[in-house]
C-alpha cells in the first residue's frame, strides 16, 4: 500500500492506540457507564483494568511463536483457525471495520452540526474529513504515527488542564454512595470501558509494520495504566459536575461538562478546544480505521496494489456513513445495542477464542 | 451533484489501477469491480430514499426479529 512499508516503533503504535480511543472515549464512557453504575460508574475502569491485563497477556502470547517474523495479527488467525476459517474471519473484520469507520465519521458530522456548526448539512463535514484521509493514507504509516505523537500531547495537555478545572465544579454527592450492591452494575458498566480499551487488538493488524516488538507487554501494560487513570478522571469529572441522571441523558456529556468550566468569570467556552482535538483524534481514527481496512482487503484477496481501492474505499465509507441514521439519537441507540456487542465479539472474543483454539493445536 | 461526485472518483480510481499495473492486474481489477458495484448499488439505494434509509435501524430491526422482540 502507499501506505508505505517502513516502519513504527511500539511505542509510537500505542500512542497511535491512545489518540484514536479519545474519541470513542468521550463519546461513550460517560453515558454508558452513568446508565449502567450511576454514581458507581467511576469504579467501572477498574474491572476492565483486569479485562485488558488479560487481553495484553493474551496478545503476547500470541507473540512469543512469531517474534522472528514479520507477522500481522491477520497472518496468526489464518494460522491458527486454518486458512478458509481465518480468511472468513478476516472477511467479518473487514465487514466490521468498514461499518466502525462509516459509524465514527457520522459521528464526527453529527457532533460538529450538534456542538458548533447548527444547521449545516453533516455531509459537509464528512465528505471534507474523508478527503482529508485519503490524503493521510497516501502518506502512510510512519505520517499516522508522527501525527499520533503530536497530537497526544495536546491532547494530554488539554485533558489535565481542563480536568484541573474541573475540580472546584465537582460535587462529592453525585459519586456517593457506594456500597457492595454496586458491585454488578459496575460489573455492567466495565463492558463499555473494556469495549474501547479493547481496539488494542485492531493495532495488531499491521504489527508487521511495527519494529522492536519485543517490548510489547512491557508498553501494554504502561498504556493500560496509564488508561486506567484517564478513565477513571473522566468518568469522576463528569457524573461528578453533572450527576449520573443528567450525563444518562446528554448526547454529548463530556462536552457538557466542559461548558460549566469558568475561569474568574474570563475564560469561558472552552468547550471549542475539546471539539478541535476530538475531531483530530476522530480524523486519526478514521484515518487507523481504513488504514486497517485496506490493509486486510490487501490481504484477503492478496491484492498487489491497494492505492486505487483507497478511494473507492472512502466514497464506500461516504454512503454508509450518508445513509447510516435519520437521526444523530439513532447513533447512540446503535452504538449500544449493535456496536457494543460486535466490538466485544471482535476486539476481546476473537482473541480469546484464537488463544483456546492454538493452545488446542500446540500452535501457541 | 453527490452522485456525480461519487462516481467521478471511481472512475479516477478504475483509471488509477489501470494505469498502475496493466499487466497483472486482472485479480485486482474483478476486486475493484466487485466494490465499484457493491459501492455503486448501495449509493443508487441511498440516492433514491435518502432521508427515509437507515442502515442502523435496518441492523437494530433485524436484531429484534431475531431475539424476538416486536419492531414495528
Amino acid at each position: 500500500m502507499s501506505i508505505k512499508s517502513e516502519k513504527i516503533s511500539v511505542r509510537q503504535a500505542m500512542l497511535i492506540l491512545l489518540v484514536l480511543t479519545y474519541s470513542p472515549c468521550m463519546r461513550l464512557i460517560p453515558f454508558y457507564t452513568a446508565q449502567k453504575a450511576n454514581q458507581a460508574a467511576w469504579l467501572s475502569p477498574i474491572i476492565s483494568f483486569l479485562c485488558i491485563l488479560v487481553l495484553v497477556l493474551m496478545i503476547n502470547s500470541f507473540y512469543k511463536n512469531y517474534q522472528t517474523k514479520e507477522v500481522s495479527f491477520s497472518d496468526i488467525i489464518c494460522d491458527v483457525l486454518g486458512r478458509f476459517s481465518g480468511k472468513l474471519l478476516i472477511f467479518m473484520y473487514i465487514i466490521f471495520l468498514i461499518f466502525l469507520t462509516a459509524f465514527y465519521t457520522r459521528f464526527l458530522g453529527e457532533r460538529l452540526v450538534g456542538t458548533l456548526f447548527t444547521g449545516t448539512d453533516t455531509r459537509f463535514f464528512i465528505i471534507i474529513v474523508l478527503v482529508f484521509v485519503s490524503f493521510l493514507l497516501n502518506k502512510g504509516l510512519v505520517v499516522i504515527a508522527r501525527m499520533s505523537e503530536i497530537v497526544f500531547f495536546i491532547l494530554l495537555i488539554a485533558f489535565i488542564s481542563i480536568s484541573f478545572f474541573l475540580i472546584p465544579n465537582i460535587d462529592i454527592k453525585n459519586l456517593t454512595p457506594i456500597s457492595y450492591l454496586d458491585i454488578f452494575p459496575v460489573a455492567r458498566a466495565s463492558v463499555g470501558v473494556t469495549e474501547i480499551w479493547s481496539y488494542y487488538t485492531l493495532i495488531f493488524f499491521f504489527t508487521d509494520r511495527i519494529s522492536n516488538f519485543k517490548k510489547i507487554k512491557k508498553t501494554g501494560l504502561q498504556i493500560a495504566f496509564f488508561s486506567l487513570a484517564i478513565m477513571i478522571v473522566l468518568i469522576t469529572t463528569c457524573i461528578g459536575v453533572l450527576g449520573s441522571e443528567i450525563v444518562k441523558l446528554s448526547t454529548f456529556p463530556y462536552i457538557q461538562t466542559v461548558q460549566m468550566i469558568s475561569i474568574f468569570g474570563v475564560i469561558e467556552r472552552v468547550e471549542s478546544v475539546i471539539n478541535l482535538i476530538w475531531t483530530a483524534s476522530d480524523f486519526i481514527l478514521i484515518g487507523v480505521f481504513s488504514y486497517i481496512t485496506l490493509h486486510l482487503i490487501k490481504f484477503l484477496f492478496n491484492i498487489k496494489n491497494i492505492v486505487p481501492f483507497k478511494n473507492i474505499f472512502l466514497v464506500l465509507t461516504f454512503v454508509i456513513s450518508s445513509a447510516f441514521v435519520t437521526h444523530e439519537f439513532k447513533l447512540l441507540d446503535f452504538s449500544v445495542i449493535v456496536l457494543t456487542p460486535a466490538i466485544m465479539f471482535f476486539c476481546y472474543g476473537v482473541p480469546i477464542i484464537l488463544f483456546v483454539v492454538g493452545k488446542v493445536r500446540g500452535k501457541i | 451533484m453527490i452522485f456525480l461526485f461519487i462516481v467521478v472518483v471511481l472512475l479516477i480510481s478504475l483509471m488509477e489501477i489501470i494505469a498502475l499495473s496493466p499487466k497483472n492486474n486482472k485479480k485486482d481489477l474483478a476486486v475493484f469491480i466487485a466494490l465499484a458495484f457493491f459501492t455503486l448499488s448501495l449509493g443508487i439505494i441511498y440516492f433514491i430514499y435518502q432521508e427515509h434509509l437507515s442502515i442502523a435501524d435496518l441492523i437494530i430491526d433485524a436484531i429484534s426479529r431475531k431475539a424476538g422482540g416486536i419492531n414495528p
